[in-house]
Formats: structure tokens, sequence, C-alpha cells
């Protein structure tokens, strides 16, 4: 006899069918729709129809049991078309269940458009029962139910169907009782309701049992006598289906080098604070940043090359003071996307990478509230859904920092006392979702708010400038409003529109003279129209459209243009300007997803075409084109090759365009080639690997202009260029069972130079290797150990030989014979591990954790200083070893 | 739009300070130093005079040689002789006197305008030093350019060129030249008081090893002067100088190592394993406006 339990019915994760390597190309989601391609599924698969398989006759003689992981890919109409077993367990149970899971029926997965194929992960059980007692030894027919109740998830008080629920004799029972349970054979399954019933059990003691290979056990003791039925509350302690790790890699996006990971692993990996986007820092191409702040420093290109999107709207900031955690709870999202480099036309305004944020859109049938706390913060978040069908799903996330409480005790332990550091940082997330619509509707409001002041006591001196005595204070924020609508016109047409609108928010002030203030007004729009032409032609044209108004305020003790700040002997003029910025810029682009061959998936062509406009009237008027193709072809089901070749403009930054004057400015995009080629491996169903060249030639690079006198003469010119080329190498384990982990290796060198005659240099930042291996194992009892290890080539620096003194402004500057970046630092190396223990309770559970950031680590400089006079030098080191301990907790409801 | 992050090392470096990393501090003289230089008149007109003083200390080795250079158009680090004139210097044994006037001629060119202990500094600023600006713009003027580079005695050697350059030091300031009706001039310092008690100019004080005292620098009545600053709309407003202090030592620790008008005072703490007996502590005032002034005062440590 067969039992389907409960744990079939997890599916551990979806892989959507853009994913996937043999995605149906005719589905409309299977077509790039980034930053959001493909869309997150509104709707699971369902099993509708289960068929039970054979007990395979060798296992039940021998009385084993198994679970049979499965890959089922289904269809866009539920239909299973394929089904291949992940871990082969023998015995017989692999064909049995390969045999039935193809008879499975499933309700179709849904994406914004509407039906869409995906592949699942199903683990088909097994659970030994013995042969059917002969029919004498039989419960009577006649008899009552005598044992009833309910199976529910502790954690969850989710009711738990189909487990397999029966009597035991108790240890200290007398034979005849024993061999009483063993002729009784009362053995039952919960219903869908998770409910029980058994009949007949005699008198006295026994043992009431629920159990499942991959839910677990739970046992009770209970007595029977005089004929008294007994109802029974199991409570079985089971593996959260969310603490399931599982990363997948993109096989299909019209990317060519997408790494995706899911927040299960995410939060998991020691020294990241379970936050999502610093994860990408333990992935090929992106270089180490100074003190783990998490500056996106991809391929040898600056930070502010790279974008940050969350639901594909570019958001200016990444991380909150510090740079230990990024601005989005990461409780609210559900994937990032981290591309290195070639990506497609749909993103722009960037030469370095870019990391798509993904926020939740798989809403849980029940109401969740998830409570964390850890070094640093604390917050909360509530999902759940309302409405007659549920059909109204939302999201509430909020934290606040609390290292400013801890300051005040820290200076006055380091000797500090009257000085104060008062860091403080908020954000906020809202998602709203309209389900089971035809159209797809959304909403996303957030914002995020950084304040940072220090102060020192009256009377002590900062240094010998009057104008920079006294407080320093610096805060920014962002808010945001989100809306997303697509309209499914058929299954082959569909339009997607998401507009934005939002504000940003900086402010620098040193003591009572200097003073910057900036308001940024923003409006954003995104137009999409995919149209699958057919299985081998998919048409994607689509605008971004970005226009904002800055007010913004400039307060200086000194006047700029007379360059006063150079001579100490110069009075000071206070200068004081109020001014504003308008500037807006329409990019429209078009790609194509060309599958050439009858056998569409093996190969996969994306030409596209960008424009890109930033125009400030009357100061800055630039528009370039950008043309870029990548490919990948499946030379085997397991080998895959790829390659990519671009041309990406970078508009000049606000701040570069602006003129007191509001004359022209003579400034054009920076420029970027960008060419990749690679190689993907798989080794069996868990292991895999890839390896990718890359080369970067940049141009038309914004720097200083050396010939800068006066207001008269531009501040910035496109003299600089640049290059960067290096090889990646990934090798992963999925985490698939108990184990997850990758190593990843990236040989670089990024370069520059500022002036055609100038020599080249190296890029602050260049790293030529940087290591990094990540794993992390389940263990029984709901723990789970994970470490993660890393070397790093240490950064380029510029080494003094003296300092000469200005006797009138009482300071040194450095002198040094040595070209700029010819000297480096000593290699970086650390490890950080890091435990969780997971409590169940009826209702709730509690994960314990202990980051310990750094646990073993070298000298590590991140900077070298001098002395007063350029004499003496010392390192200010990297993080030291951090135990971070804390918690969250979740309660369902 | 940009992707931006806050800067983590200077809340760093504001915990640690250069203490924490073992750095020596600025208030420190265990090494060869230029704290001050002084130009009297402080703010000359042109065909004036111009002399020049320094506090110049050496605590590990006597200084050979300081040569004084001035330009008008100066670099990052002061003005920047000619590598070849100054080559020429490093053997004038076999020159006869004539060569030699002719190689002083030559330096002159260059703009050197003192050799210690042999030429002391002094500079005539040209007559048409400010021809080239505007009536108005000569009330505010323009400032010249002086580097003088102390060359110490290296192993008993009397110091030459060949010194290496991490040993010399080089400093540079710059002297406004200016028609300017309230000319500036070099503060006055009276004298140091040790727990409010005046220090006689000159006197040696005794201090006790570890203990600290609050030494307040005195100026005099016309340190701080009232002066006309023409702006840039040409409006002139009455100002008041706001000079600040530097204070050095050789062995413990100042609470501080500079100190801002109004403050005149630090706390000082002495060595508790002092090593030398015989200590100085010396205070540098400037006026911000290139004005200059220090006092020395010798102490001895019990």
């Amino acid at each position: 006899m067969t039992l389907l339990v409960p744990s079939a019915l997890l599916a551990l994760a979806l892989a959507h069918p853009a994913l996937a390597s043999d995605g149906p190309p005719t589905d409309p989601a299977a077509a790039p729709a980034p930053p959001a391609d493909p869309p997150p599924l509104t709707k699971d698969p369902v099993l509708v129809s289960f068929v039970d398989a054979p007990y395979p006759p060798e296992a039940q003689a021998a009385g084993l049991e198994a679970h049979v992981l499965l890959d089922i890919e289904i269809d866009a109409t539920g239909k299973v078309t394929n089904v291949t077993v992940e871990e082969p367990v023998g015995n017989g149970f692999d064909q049995a269940a390969i045999d039935a899971a193809r008879q499975f029926v499933f309700s179709p997965a849904e994406d914004p458009s509407g039906p869409v194929p995906v592949i699942i992960q199903f683990d088909y059980g097994f659970v030994f029962k013995p042969a059917e007692p002969p029919p004498e030894a039989a419960a009577p027919v006649e008899a009552g139910i005598n044992v009833s109740g309910t199976l529910r998830e502790m954690g969850s008080r989710r009711l738990l169907p189909r487990v397999a629920v029966s009597i035991l004799a108790t240890a200290t029972a007398d034979d005849a009782q024993k061999q009483a349970a063993r002729d009784g054979a009362w053995v039952t399954e919960t219903d869908d309701a998770g409910a029980f019933a058994l009949r007949g059990v005699p008198d006295g003691t026994w043992v009431l049992r629920a159990s499942d290979p991959a839910l677990g056990t739970v046992t009770q003791e209970i007595t029977l006598t005089a004929g008294q039925a007994v109802e029974a509350k199991l409570w079985m302690r089971t593996v959260p289906a969310d603490d399931t790790l599982y990363a997948y890699y993109d096989k299909d996006k019209n990317e060519v080098t997408q790494r995706t990971i899911s927040m299960d692993t995410i939060k998991r990996i020691p020294g990241t604070f379970g936050d999502p986007i610093r994860v990408v820092q333990s992935l090929p191409g992106a270089a180490r940043s100074p003190f783990g702040t998490g500056l996106l420093i991809i391929r040898g290109s600056n930070p502010e090359d790279s974008g940050v999107y969350v639901d594909g709207i570019r958001i200016p900031y990444i991380y909150h003071l510090g740079g230990f955690e990024s601005v989005i709870n990461p409780g609210l999202v559900s994937a990032v996307d981290y591309l290195p480099g070639g990506f497609g036309v749909q993103y722009g305004r960037g030469m370095g990478g870019v990391v798509d944020v993904t926020t939740v859109s798989k809403w849980p049938d029940r109401n969740k509230i998830t409570w964390k706390t850890d070094a640093l913060d604390s917050g909360a978040m509530i999902q759940g859904r309302f409405g007659k069908h549920k059909q109204h799903a939302i999201g509430l996330a909020g934290r606040r920092s609390y290292i400013d409480l801890l300051m005040d005790p820290v200076l006055k332990y380091t000797g500090n006392q009257g000085y104060t550091i008062s860091p403080v940082w908020y954000d906020f997330q809202v998602k709203y979702e309209l389900l089971e619509h035809r159209d797809s509707f959304s909403v996303l409001v957030f914002g995020f708010q950084d304040d940072l002041t220090a102060s020192s006591p009256e009377g002590t001196a900062q240094g010998t400038d009057q104008d920079t005595q006294g407080s320093f204070g610096t805060s920014y924020s962002t808010h945001r409003i989100l809306l997303t609508w697509v309209h499914p016109f058929n299954d082959k047409l569909s339009f997607r529109f998401v507009p934005t609108f939002g504000r940003d928010y900086a402010s620098l002030v040193v003591g009572d003279s200097w003073r910057l203030y900036q308001t940024q007004w923003l409006a954003e729009v995104r137009a999409e129209l995919p149209w699958t032409v057919s299985d081998h032609l998919k048409v994607v044209p689509g605008l971004d459209f970005v226009g904002g108004w800055s007010p913004f305020e400039v307060e200086l003790p000194f006047d700029p243009s007379s360059l006063a700040e150079t001579d100490p002997l110069a009075e000071r003029e206070p200068f004081i300007l109020k001014d504003d910025q308008t500037g807006w810029g329409p990019d429209p682009y078009l790609f194509f997803n060309i599958r050439p061959l009858k056998d569409a998936d093996r190969w996969l062509i994306t030409p596209g075409i960008r424009g890109t406009v930033a125009w400030i009237p009357g100061q800055l008027r630039t528009a370039a084109l950008d043309p870029r193709l990548a490919t990948k072809f499946s030379l085997t089901p397991k080998t895959r090759l790829k390659g990519s070749v671009g041309l990406y403009h970078q508009p000049p930054q606000p701040y570069q365009m602006y003129r007191t004057d509001d004359s022209f400015v003579d400034l054009v995009s920076e420029r970027c080639i960008s060419g990749a080629l690679g190689w993907e491996q798989d080794f069996g169903q868990a292991v895999h690997g890839e390896i990718e060249g890359f080369y970067k030639g940049f141009s038309h690079l914004i720097v200083g202009n050396p010939d800068f006198q006066s207001l008269d003469d531009a501040f910035f010119v496109n003299d600089g260029v640049g290059r960067a080329y290096g090889v990646e190498v990934i090798v992963r384990h999925d985490p698939i069972g108990h184990f997850f982990g990758w190593i990843s290796y990236t040989l670089s060198k990024s370069e520059r130079r500022d002036e055609p005659e100038d020599d080249w240099y190296n890029y602050d930042y260049d790293q030529t290797h940087n290591l990094v291996g990540v794993g992390g194992y389940k263990l029984p009892w709901q723990v789970e150990v994970s470490a993660r290890f890393q070397y790093t080539t240490g950064n380029p620096t510029t080494p003094y030989n003296l300092g000469v003194y200005d006797v009138d402004q009482d300071t040194y500057s450095g002198y040094s014979t040595a070209p700029y970046n010819s000297d480096r630092l000593p290699p970086y190396w650390s490890a950080s591990a890091r435990i969780d223990k997971v409590f169940t309770f009826k209702a709730w559970s509690l994960d314990l954790f202990l980051d310990l950031i750094n646990v073993v680590h070298g000298t590590n400089p991140e900077f070298q200083i001098y002395n007063y006079d350029y004499t003496e030098t010392a390192y200010i080191k990297s993080l030291p070893f951090i135990p971070s301990p804390g918690f969250e907790a979740k309660f369902e409801f | 739009m940009s992707s931006r992050t806050v800067p983590f090392a200077p809340l760093i470096a504001l915990l640690l300070g250069c203490d924490g990393l073992g750095l020596s501090q600025s208030y420190q003289i265990d090494r060869l130093r230029i704290l001050a230089v002084a130009a009297e008149p402080a703010e000359p007109q042109p065909g004036d005079q111009v002399t020049f003083t320094s506090l110049v200390v050496s605590p590990v080795a006597p200084v050979a040689l300081t040569t004084w250079f001035t330009c008008t158009d100066a670099g990052s680090y002061g003005c920047s002789p000619d590598e070849d004139l100054l080559a020429s210097l490093q053997d004038t044994s076999d020159l006869t006197p004539d060569e030699l006037a002719a190689l002083y001629a030559e330096l002159q060119a260059a703009g050197l305008i003192g050799a210690e202990p042999f030429l002391s500094p002094a500079w005539t600023v040209p007559d048409d030093y400010l021809d080239a600006l505007t009536d108005d713009e000569k009330l505010e003027g323009t400032t010249a350019i002086v580097t003088l580079t102390a060359i110490p005695t290296v192993e008993g050697d009397t110091g030459t060129l060949d010194t290496a350059i991490e040993d010399i030091e080089v400093a540079y300031k710059r002297v406004p030249v200016s028609l300017a009706t309230t000319p500036n001039h070099n503060p006055t310092v009276l004298g140091l008081t040790i727990d409010d008690v005046a220090i006689t100019p000159g006197a040696t004080v005794t201090l006790t090893r570890g203990q600290t005292y609050a030494i307040s620098c005195e100026l005099a009545d016309d340190a701080l002067e009232d002066y006309v600053y023409v702006n840039d709309t040409g409006v002139s407003e009455d100002r008041t100088e706001e000079p600040y202090f530097s204070w050095y030592l050789q062995e413990g620790s100042f609470d501080q190592s500079n100190t801002l008008w109004p403050y005149t005072a630090v706390d000082y703490t002495v060595a508790a394993d002092a090593t030398l007996t015989e200590q100085s502590l010396w205070v540098v005032v400037r006026d911000r406006r290139g004005g200059m002034a220090w006092i020395e005062q010798k102490l001895v440590v019990e």
C-alpha cells in the first residue's frame, strides 16, 4: 500500500518557466520583460489529481521506506510533460514515483500574463506499512470510532493532511498487547482537514503515532477505558517550507550572465546580516568593498556606475549608514538578480553591473507576522490576504536601528566622553497586490531615512579651521510609490506599465558655515509591450522615461569662484547659492528574442538597441545609442556557451552638469564597450560550473578639468579612459539535500588614465584575485551551520616619501616620488561562521542565530594612513571579530 | 542618480584618532621640525625689505643649513628651484671668488633670499610687484611664497644637499603684499601662565611627573587687530582677527593640540615616565592673516 504523504504537496521551490532550460518559448512569461522579467508567479500550481504509486515489491518485502525528490515539468495547461529524479534512491522507488507523477494533473501556474509552464520539485514519499492483516484479524466491521483527533503543524497550527496515523503498543506493554497492536493494524491517514479516526481500539494504554518521512514523527500516549472514545490533538514539529534552502541560476533568461539567489539561501550566509544585496559580493565579478560596506564595484567599474533597482525602478541609495544593511527589508524581498555585465537594453544609464531586487509576489494562504532583531536593528513584517476570495494581498514591513543608543557608552568606554555620534535609520515598505484577476495590479510604497550627527565638547578644536568647528550632520532619504499594471491582450501580447513618483533628499552640515541641501522630485515611467510572435521570435519594445526637478541650497564660508579655500590668508566671503535643476530623458529600447533552431530552447539570440537621452534645458543635451547583442547556445543538455557584446552609455551625474551661470555644459555621456564569453557546465543534478572572460573599455570618462582656473572654465572634461578585463569562475552546489555552497574566483585588472598623455594607473579598487567560498549544512534538530571565506588582493595605494609643511595652515601635504596607486595594501582574508537553531512551538517558531563575523581573519588593512608629516604610516584595519546574535520569530494565523 | 554609501572610515578615525594607530602626534617634538615662520613686516608694500625669522627645532641633530627661496608662482609644495642649479651647489670648494659670486647671483635670480647660518633671510619686495592689479585690488594685494628647507647634520656630517629626502624638512609660507589701509602685524605673545600663575619670560619652570597643568597663552592687548576688508562687491567691512594657538612639547601630552580663540589654554600632562629632565614647550600663534608669533618655555621635570 502506498501512502501519499503531505510532504509530497510541498513543492520545495518553483522554477519559473523562463528559468528552466526547456521552458516552452510560446509562453509569454518566458520572454524577457525585464527588469521584472519574468514576472513572479501570482499563483502556484496546485495538485488536483494525484496518482498512487504501487509500493515496489522488493521494498515492501524488505520493509524499506523512502522519499524520491522529483523535478516535474508542468505545461501551461497543468499537464505533466516530463519527470526526472533529482537523487535516485533505488529499490524500485524511483521508477514507481516517476510513473505515478507522470499521471498527476495540476492547476496551471500563473504569472501576471496568465498561465505559464513551470518546473517544481516534488517529494514523493513512501511509508512502509505491514501487509494487510488477514481478514479474521481485522477489527470488527461494526466497531465504532473510539480514537479520533487532528494533526497540526507546530509553529503554524496548520492542519496536516495525508499523514499516516497508527496505534502502537507502549514500550512497557506486555506481549499480549504488543501482539494486539500488530494484529489490530489500526492505521489510517489524516484527511484534507488534518483529521483522523480509528475504530475498535481496545481499552488500555497505547501510543498514537503520526509519521511522515519528510515531515517527521509525533507520538502521544492515550488511554482508553470502559469503551470511552478518545480525542487527541497531535502537534508535529516539521521543517518549515521557507527554511528550505534553494537557489537557482537562470538558464533561459535573455541575460546571459544572470545570477539569482533566493532569500532563503541568503539569510543563512554569515556576515551579511541576512541582507540580499550584500550577498552579491560573494559572487564573481564583484570586488570586495572596504569595511564590508557593500559598495558595488563590479567588473572594475566605479560604484556609481552600477545600478540597484527595486521592482525595476532605480533607487539612489543602496545602504543604510555604515553600509551594513540595505534599505529594503529582506522580509519583503523574494529574489535578487545580479548581472555583472553584458546585460540587455532593458537596463540603461550605467556602465557597471545591475542588481535588481524583486519584492515579494507569492503570498501565503495564511497571515504571517515576523519579528527580527539583530545587532543593528529590529523590524517587523506582516503579510496576509483578505477579501471574500482572498483576492487582496498586502505586506507591511518596517525597521529601526538602535546603534545610536549604544554609541554613548561606547564613546565613554573609548575615552571620548563628551563626543556624540548618533546614527539613526529607519525604513518601511508597503505592498498591495490584486490577485485572482485577469489584469495584474500592485502598488509598492517604500521609504527610508538615515541621519548621522556628531559633535565634540565645547572648546575642543577640530583642526584649525574656525568654519568647521562644532557639529557634523548628514541626512539622506528616499521615498517612492510604484504602481505596476500588466494587461494581457491575449496569450501572445501583453502591456506592462509602471509609473513611479518619488522624492530624494540629502543634506550635509558642518559647523555653522557649511550647509548643503538637495531635494529631488522624480517621475519615472516604464512601459513595455512584449509580443510573442511565434515559438522562435519575441519582440519587446519599451520606453523608460525619467524626469525630475531638483531644488538645492549651498552655503559655504568662502566663494568657490575665488578658489579662496586653497589660500588660508585669503579673506572668506560667505557664499550662498539657491538654485534648481530640471532635467529629463526618454530612453526607448527594443529587443528581440530569436530562437533560430527547431529545438527552440537550444539557441537564444537577443539583439537590442537602446537610446539614452539626458536633457537639462539650456545646460546639457546629450544622446547616445547603445546596440547590444547576447547569445546562449546549448551545446549539449549539460553544456552551454554564451557571449555578449554591447555599448553602454552613462550620462553625467547631476553635480557634473551644473553651472552657476546657466551656461552650456560641454559634456557627453561616459561610454563603455563591453564583451564577454562564457561556458556553463552541469556536473550532475546539483553541481554546476561556469567560467566567463570579460573586457570593458571605458572612454569619455568624466574627470576634473586639469586646466580649471576660474568659473569661466569647465569643472569637468571627458578626457578619462579606462579598461578592465578578467576571468570569473564559479562552482556551486545547489541546496539539494543538506548542503549548499559555492566557490567563486575572479582574476581581473582595472586601470584608468585621466589624460591622454598620462600613464595608466591602477583603479582604486583593482583587486587582482578575489576568492570567496560559501557553504551551509543542515544538521538534525533544526540546526544549521554555515561559513564564508574570502581572500582578496589588497587595494592599490600611493606611497609618500615626506610631507611639506604649510606654515600658514599648519598642515603637511604628502609628497610622493612614486606614481599614483603604484603600491598595494597587504591581502585581505577572513572567515565568518553562523549557526541557526530553530525552536518550533505550537503557535510560533523562533530562530536563534549567532553570526560570528570575521571569526578568524588577517590583519586586513583597508586604508594606509600617515602621521601628520608623512614620516610614519599605519593601516586602518577592517572590521574585527564581531559576534552578532539575533533572533527571528514567526507567527501564522 | 548614483549609488552611494556613507564612508565608514571617518567614523572609525574619529573614534580611534591617530593615538589608536600608534602614530606620533603633531604636537610631539621628536624630530627636526619647522614650527613657524614670521615675516617682518607681516604685510609689506612694494619696495619694503622683509626679514624672516623661523622657529626650527631639532632635538636629535642640529640643523646644518636652512635655505630660503621666494617665488610668486608656487606649486603644491611651495617654490621649486631649478634642480640643476641646486646640483651645482654640491661642490663649491674649487670655485674661484668670481665663480662663487656668479653662482650667488644666479641663485639670487632663482629666488634665493637666505642660507642660514651664513646668510640671514631677507627679501625686498619689487617696486612693481602690484602693478598688474587695479587700485582696488591693490588694497587686498597678492601673496609671495617663501620656501625654506632645513637640512640636519647627519652622522656627524655638516649636512649636504645629498641628505636623504626623508631627513630634511621643507616648509612654505605666504607673504601678503598689499597697499592695505590696515596692514597686518604679527601678534605679540606676552607669556604663559601655568595654573593661572604667570611665568616670568625666560624663567625655567619645574613640573612634577604625571601631573596635569592648565597652561594658557597670554597675548598683548593689540594682538587682535581690527582691519578693513574690501569684499568682492567693493564694500569695505570692519573685521577683527580670530587667532589660534598650536601647542608643542617633547614628552607628555596635551588634551588638544590646537585651541581656537577665545580658548587659549590646554591641559598639559607631564609624562610619568619622562626621560628628559630638561624639556621645552612651544606655543605658536597665528592670526590667520599671515601674522605669526611664538614663545618657548623651558621646563624641568622632577
